[in-house]
Formats: structure tokens, C-alpha cells, sequence
């Protein structure tokens, strides 16, 4: 679904971030990635979502090159939940989720009976529906993020694309949001990139793994691999902290 | 539509009913209140024809010229509050805060006390200042801006943008001292007079176009509440839609700088309506979404408008209050408030 071809991120193009990186995200899966604070995943999904220009290399969606995808098209194949703060705590979750419809509404914005179909589908499949007339302001984070995951799904994209959806949430809406885009990419046949900082949910959920390592390297590899090949272990630069499986997560050595 | 959604979409109805009930009646107070006391009877008789020459002047040439200016007024600048509100993403923004009141205040005092003038003489005196003043107010306005626009680039926290535009406000009020300071004294004194900021500097033969213009800015505000909506998530969100957030935002601020230029042409520097009217459309309507707070706003914005022209009257016997004394009373209570309730206000969460 997308793909990378020789792509080099980062903002001077003498001293990209990471460079040379080829990573595939395909329908029906779930890809985490994973690296430091600062590693660069932040970059990495701007320049996959065409926010930021790639130094080099091309991104593709569907075998395309996103350069060549206009904002119209992207939009009907791309959907992001992202974690800056938005004012729409006086919308109603309804209202929140019928503007991913506005790619494919006029310039009024009024919503087709099938337009109203897809934000009612996706406020169910996300299970926020009990709530769609609460305004937002009233959501706990789990509830909010159930919310914009909604958002997104209403936008009908085969791709979806999330910043950090897990940090702020305790860690059982940590595991309901895990496996409900799980379901989603099962269920639903989407291709669902996340960064996140949970790594041993990661291993056990995700069904891919798009490492950033501490030497500079991007590494796609499924969660069986990473643990086998020792490459979990390339994640964090500190000496103190290893990878250690059981328990399948990092812990602190001396 | 659902049973909630149709709830939602009745009671705002009633809403927009009572507010515009609201407006009717501040309207019709407006043209009762004056100086010379008339009676009901005689301002409806005054629409006729063949009525006592005396009231149909009062309320022909002066009351009605004026509630018409306040209305405008204050629909135009609450619109331009509005989407200066949802372009920067906060909440305390507002044409007067953000120094584009007081860039279209330099470029009329640019006018008045310079190259107007020479403009004024070219064109034919009346006509002519007026469209240079028209012109000095949008190209202030503008150029405070385009500031704004290069400065929002660079600034990325609403706070310090807002901190910026208070600054840049300054500055334009400062220089346009420097104007004062070197004027000669008969033009300083009109600038003064129109610096006080008035409903009822509007002739009814300038009126019409005021009117014209005010309602085709705000009518075409209205083609602009879906990507208004969409900028409620921000940039990333915006951009994900398809939509080029550069593109929307300059859309938005020029639209809400032309609407600022024409109130300040036209009635001088208003404060406070921008800022507060916004918040008392989605107080009143508790929402933010734009299909309802747009619509609301250029209501209340009437409404608040209405208000001020009456307070400035009411004091009949005395004489008439400047506006710049009466606009704070209403929007200072309002701002207080707002920033106390935060926490209970769900559109700031």
C-alpha cells in the first residue's frame, strides 16, 4: 500500500536523518514504529503524509509517487490522527467525525445520506458512538482518541497514519486502541502505520516493525525477527538498557 | 437525520429565532431613542411620505442611517473576529487585539493628514476622501496582515502571535502619533473626532455602499465555513483533507482584514465587538461548529452593535457618548468572563 524507495529524510540535505531507507506497509497489517525520543519518527511519518519534502527517494502510495498525487487524491487515499492540540472541544463527536466526509462533500459541506452512513459505521466500529452527541471537551483521552480514530476512519482512506495514538492513555485504553486498529487492518483491510513507545505491546500486536536505531539505520522487519536477530537492541544508545525476552520488553542492567 | 441531531438543530433554530428577535427590537429602540422625543407613532409615520417634515428628517437622515451603521458595524467586525479566531487557533484574537484596527487607523491617518488631500482634490473633494479613506483603512489593514501572515510562519505558539500583533498595534498607534504631532491642527481635529470611533458618521447618501459592502463580505464569509471547520483541527489535520492550510489561512485573514477595513473606513477604530462577539455566539449557541457559529455570530454581532449605538444615545439630554466609552462596557464583562469560565467553556478544551 506504501512503500519507500531510497528515501532520505531530515531537514538539510547535507546531514539527512536517516537515509537510503526502503520500508513497506502493507493492507491488512499493522506496522509500529518504534525509536528514541528525537530519533526522527515524527519526520518519518510527515514525509510519508507529504507534509514535509523527502531530501531524496520517493515515497509511494499504491506503487505511485505521493510528488505525483494531488492534495484531492491524497486525501481520499490518506487519513492521520495526530497529536497536536485542536480547539474542537465544542464540536459533538458526530460533528468531529463528519469532517473526515469534507474531501468528498461541496463547498458546503452538507453531508449525503451515504456521507451520514460512513460517520455513523465508523463511530460504531470504533465503539464511540454511545457518546456521538457529547461535545468533545467531555471525553476522557481514551474516549478522544476513539473519537479521532473515527475521524479518520470516516475519511474512507485504505491508508491510515498515526502519531503516537497511545501516549497519554492508561495502559487499558493503551491495549483497546492497540487492538482496535488491529481489527481495523484485519477486519477492515487497511494498512495502519503507528509510532509508539510501547514496545513489548508492539512485539505482541503489531505485525510489523519499522525500527529506528541508534547507529542511523531503518530497519523493517516482522516482531519474530527483531527479537531474534538482536536488532531490539539497536533501539536505545544507553549501555544500562537491554532487551531482554521474557518478559519481551526493555529493562535497566548494571 | 437522527432523532439527536434533529434535537440539536431545533433548539438552535430557536436560538437563532430569539436572537433575531433580539436585533428587531435593539433596531427599533435604536430609532426611538434621541435627543428629540418621538413617539412610536410618529418614527412608523415618518416612513411614509406624507408625514411632518421635522421627525421624518430626525429618523430618515440620522436615526435610521445610524442603527443601520451599527448593525453593519457590528456584523462585519464580529465576522472578522470570528475567523480571526479559528485562522489563529485562539480563542483571544480579535481584530483590534491583533493591531489590524489599528493598521487600518494608520493608513486613514496617512490619508487625512497627507496624501489625501492631494487624492481628495483629484477626484473631487466628498468622493474622493471617501474612497481614499476606504483605501488608506484596506491597505493598513492589510499590511498589518501580511505582518501577521509572515509572522505566523515563524511563531509558531497563538500566545506569542497574539503578543506580536498587540506589539505591531502599537507601533501603528505610535507613528500614527508622529502623524498627530506634525498635522496641521484643523485636519488632527477631524482625525481625532473620527479616531473616537461613531455610528453616526455614515450619511444615508454614504450609507448604501457601506451597507453593499458589508453584506457582500459577509455573505461570501459564509462560503468559507467548511474549510473553517476543517481548520479547527489545525494545519496537519487541514492539510490531510486536502486542503493547503497556507492558502486557507491567507483566504480567511484577507477576508476578515477587508470586513476590518471597511468598519474602521466607515466608523472609525471599534474595539471589543470582534474580540467578544464570537464568544457570546457560541456561549448562546454552545457550539463551534461554523454551519451554526458563523450565522450566529453575524446575529449577534448586529445585535451587539444595535447595543452600543443604543447606549451611546441613551444619555439623550446630555449629548451623545463616544463610542470608545461604550464598546469596553460590553466587551470587557464578556472577555472576563470567558477567560474565568474556561475551564467550564468547552470550546477551549
Amino acid at each position: 500500500m506504501l512503500s519507500t524507495r531510497n528515501l532520505s529524510i531530515g531537514y538539510t540535505p547535507t546531514k539527512p536523518l536517516f537515509h537510503g531507507i526502503n520500508l513497506t506497509a502493507r493492507s491488512g497489517e499493522v506496522t509500529a514504529l518504534l525509536g528514541a525520543n528525537g530519533a526522527g519518527k515524527s519526520t518519518l511519518l510527515r514525509t510519508l503524509c507529504g507534509e514535509q519534502a523527502p531530501l531524496d527517494g520517493e515515497v509511494l502510495l499504491s506503487d505511485k509517487p505521493l510528488s505525483r498525487i494531488s492534495r484531492k487524491e491524497r486525501a481520499a487515499t490518506l487519513a492521520i490522527v495526530a497529536t497536536e492540540a485542536t480547539m474542537t472541544g465544542a464540536l459533538t463527536v458526530r460533528q468531529l467525525v463528519e469532517l473526515g466526509r469534507q474531501p468528498y462533500t461541496g463547498w458546503s459541506g452538507i453531508l449525503s445520506p451515504a456521507d451520514r452512513e460512513m460517520v455513523e459505521s465508523s463511530m460504531q466500529l470504533t465503539g464511540i458512538a454511545p457518546k456521538a452527541s457529547a461535545p468533545m471537551a467531555t471525553l476522557s483521552d481514551g474516549e478522544r482518541q476513539k473519537a479521532m480514530i473515527a475521524r479518520a476512519l470516516a475519511q474512507d482512506t485504505p491508508l491510515l497514519l498515526l502519531d503516537e495514538p497511545l501516549s497519554f492513555l492508561d495502559p487499558s485504553a493503551r491495549l483497546e486502541i492497540f487492538s482496535l486498529l488491529s481489527d481495523l487492518a484485519r477486519g477492515k483491510g487497511k494498512a495502519v502505520i503507528l509510532s509508539c513507545h510501547d514496545i513489548a505491546m508492539s512485539l505482541r500486536m503489531a505485525s510489523r516493525l519499522w525500527l529506528l536505531t541508534a547507529d542511523g539505520k531503518v530497519l523493517d522487519c516482522s516482531p519474530q525477527e527483531a527479537i531474534a536477530s538482536g536488532f531490539m537492541n539497536r533501539l536505545f544508545s544507553s549501555p544500562h538498557v537491554k532487551f531482554s525476552n521474557p518478559p519481551g520488553d526493555f529493562i535497566w542492567t548494571t | 437525520m437522527n432523532h439527536s441531531a434533529a434535537h440539536t438543530s431545533g433548539r438552535s433554530t430557536l436560538r437563532f429565532i430569539l436572537t433575531g428577535a433580539a436585533c428587531l427590537l435593539l433596531f427599533a429602540a435604536c430609532l426611538l431613542t434621541g435627543a428629540v422625543h418621538l413617539t412610536p407613532a410618529q418614527v412608523l409615520a415618518a416612513f411614509s411620505t406624507d408625514s411632518d417634515s421635522i421627525a421624518r428628517t430626525i429618523v430618515l437622515e440620522a436615526r435610521l442611517p445610524m442603527a443601520l451603521t451599527a448593525l453593519c458595524c457590528g456584523m462585519g467586525l464580529a465576522v472578522a473576529g470570528l475567523l480571526l479566531q479559528t485562522t489563529f487557533r485562539n480563542p483571544l484574537a480579535g481584530p483590534s487585539i491583533l493591531g489590524v484596527s489599528t493598521g487600518a487607523s494608520l493608513g486613514v491617518a496617512i490619508v487625512m493628514m497627507g496624501a489625501g488631500t492631494q487624492l481628495a482634490s483629484l477626484l473631487g473633494a466628498e468622493a474622493g476622501s471617501r474612497i481614499a479613506i476606504l483605501g488608506g483603512a484596506a491597505i493598513g489593514a492589510a499590511a498589518v496582515i501580511l505582518l501577521l501572515l509572515l509572522f505566523s510562519s515563524a511563531v509558531k505558539s497563538a500566545t506569542m502571535l497574539l503578543i506580536v500583533g498587540i506589539m505591531i498595534g502599537y507601533l501603528a498607534s505610535a507613528l500614527v502619533s508622529w502623524l498627530n504631532f506634525f498635522a496641521p491642527a484643523g485636519v488632527v481635529k477631524d482625525f481625532n473626532v473620527w479616531g473616537m470611533g461613531s455610528f453616526m458618521g455614515v450619511t444615508s447618501g454614504r450609507l448604501p455602499l457601506f451597507v453593499l459592502l458589508t453584506l457582500l463580505l459577509c455573505a461570501s464569509s459564509l462560503l468559507l465555513i467548511k474549510p473553517l471547520n476543517a481548520m479547527l483541527l489545525g494545519d496537519r489535520y487541514a492539510a490531510s483533507l486536502g486542503y493547503s492550510p497556507m492558502r486557507v489561512r491567507t483566504l480567511l485573514l484577507l477576508c476578515s482584514g477587508a470586513l476590518t477595513a471597511l468598519a474602521t473606513a466607515y466608523c472609525g477604530p471599534v474595539g471589543f465587538i470582534g474580540l467578544a462577539v464570537p464568544h457570546i455566539a457560541r456561549i448562546l449557541f454552545s457550539t463551534s461548529h461554523h454551519a451554526i457559529l458563523l450565522p450566529a455570530t453575524l446575529l449577534c454581532g448586529a445585535a451587539i452593535g444595535l447595543l452600543c449605538a443604543l447606549l451611546c444615545v441613551l444619555p439623550s439630554s446630555i449629548g451623545v457618548l463616544p463610542l470608545g466609552a461604550v464598546t469596553p462596557i460590553v466587551g470587557v464583562p464578556v472577555i472576563i468572563y470567558v477567560i474565568l469560565a474556561r475551564k467550564r467553556l468547552n470550546y477551549f478544551n
